[in-house]
């Protein structure tokens, strides 16, 4: 009986060492899966299907595969150009950000928005800017455009705007376009911001950028 | 006998099926780890703690969680334009190559490139500046200063967070110079805007080619 009860033992140690492997990971009861390791030496782990890291996961080496995040993203204003209604200036000053000075009507800026990849989910953009006010009253208005490649020339929408902004102290202005649903950047894509101000005598604008989120790779 | 035979191999089974949970990972032989499931349910992995990879990880499906990586960005000085002073001033247009010119015999003109690429978060941790001078023999001298605009009610506010004075030394050369900001880390937040601006005095026969600024950041750090 005593042999008997030793082999079982001996087998039972078989079996954890054959089973235990390098580590192991087991499914918890809400269909996630935790990985535990019984030596030290994990140099690479391949996932067949998706990784969720509540925690931190810490490579030194390389991570290859399809990474799901959410930024956001600044794009400087210094990008941006003087537009049809001119008068914004982007060049000839020290500094990078684009103004408006007194007394202009309705004049446009353009900026590029840059940093985005095919397939990202933009959600939100955030103007950054400053009214200088002297008592006087200036105005301004952002909305967020799209390009698409069109044989008959690309194809010109707003996908949000801003209401009129009027602005009659100095203010810092940080005004959102929340997004009815994401836009998923597809090829032949570009989104632009297409800003329109006018400014009354002694008033004038500075804009610094423009902040969005995105979820890259969603 | 056959009594303790069957309660062996129970047993065993047992164990086999206690001991490889819904899988298991091994080392293979070049070091390598292979997660090999036991069921089709494997779909989500999950770290709830750390976990630290020395080499690589590679995932079919999406990863998702809060990535931290540095990475050195690289930002074209053909981004840039030409600032209030230009005595003979920075060519950034009108040339068939993606850099920002200064010709000979220019006083003090500026170049202001804006610094793209960066997330609200980002801890940004030096800049390296990278130009070419022709020297014809004589020196030059420019300066690439790393400034950030921060939104205020009176005005944004602007200061230098870091700066590099380059002199040539009378002869052709390749500039790549690092730009050491003050703070340890610069962690950009919202409402902020970082830009550079440069610098460039050029005597007879000397010109300055910019190419660009290298950034290191850690995204989300």
């Amino acid at each position: 009986m005593k042999k008997f009860l030793l082999i079982l033992f001996a087998g039972m140690i078989c079996m954890l060492a054959f089973g235990a492997k390098n580590g192991y990971f087991k499914k918890n009861s809400d269909a996630t899966i935790d990985i535990v390791a019984t030596e030290a030496e994990l140099v690479t782990v391949t996932v067949s299907g998706n990784a969720t890291i509540a925690g931190t996961l810490d490579v030194t080496g390389d991570i290859t595969g399809d990474l799901t995040m959410t930024k956001t993203k600044l794009v400087p204003a210094f990008l941006g150009k003087a537009g049809a209604g001119a008068g914004w200036v982007v060049t000839g000053i020290d500094k990078g950000f684009c103004t408006l000075p007194a007394s202009k009507t309705a004049d446009t800026l353009v900026i590029p928005i840059e940093g985005l990849n095919i397939g990202d989910s933009v959600s939100k953009f955030t103007f950054k800017a400053q009214a200088e006010s002297a008592g006087g009253t200036n105005t301004i208005l952002f909305a967020m455009r799209k390009s698409t490649l069109a044989a008959t020339g690309s194809i010109d929408v707003a996908i949000g705007t801003t209401a009129i902004l009027t602005n009659v102290a100095d203010v810092a202005i940080s005004s959102s376009i929340t997004l009815g649903s994401p836009e998923i950047i597809a090829s032949g894509e570009a989104l632009y911001a297409l800003i329109t101000a006018t400014t009354a005598a002694s008033t004038d604008f500075e804009v610094i950028g423009i902040e969005y989120t995105v979820i890259e790779n969603p | 006998m056959k009594r303790i035979m069957l309660m062996v191999v129970v047993v065993c089974v047992a164990m086999g099926a206690m001991a490889a949970k819904n899988g298991y990972f091994k080392r293979n032989t070049d070091d390598t780890i292979d997660v090999v499931a036991t069921e089709a349910e494997l779909v989500t992995l999950t770290v709830s703690g750390n976990a630290t990879i020395a080499g690589t990880l590679d995932v079919t499906g999406d990863i998702t969680g809060d990535l931290t990586t540095t990475k050195v960005k690289f930002i074209p000085a053909y981004l840039g334009k030409p600032g209030t002073t230009a005595t003979v001033g920075w060519i950034v247009t009108g040339a068939d190559k993606g850099l920002a010119t200064l010709a000979q015999n220019a006083t003090a003109d500026t170049l202001v490139i804006p610094i793209t690429g960066l997330a609200v978060g980002d801890s940004v941790t030096g800049f390296k500046f990278k130009a070419q001078v022709d020297s014809g023999g004589n020196d030059a001298i420019i300066v690439c200063d790393i400034r950030k605009l921060t939104l205020a009610s009176a005005g944004s506010s602007d200061a230098s967070i870091g700066s590099t004075l380059i002199v040539t030394n009378a002869a052709d050369a390749i500039i790549s110079t690092n730009v050491t900001i003050t703070a340890t880390n610069e962690v950009i937040a919202s409402g902020e805007v970082l830009y550079a601006l440069v610098t460039a005095t050029t005597g007879a026969t000397t010109d300055f080619e910019v190419i660009g600024i290298d950034c290191t950041v850690t995204e989300n750090p």
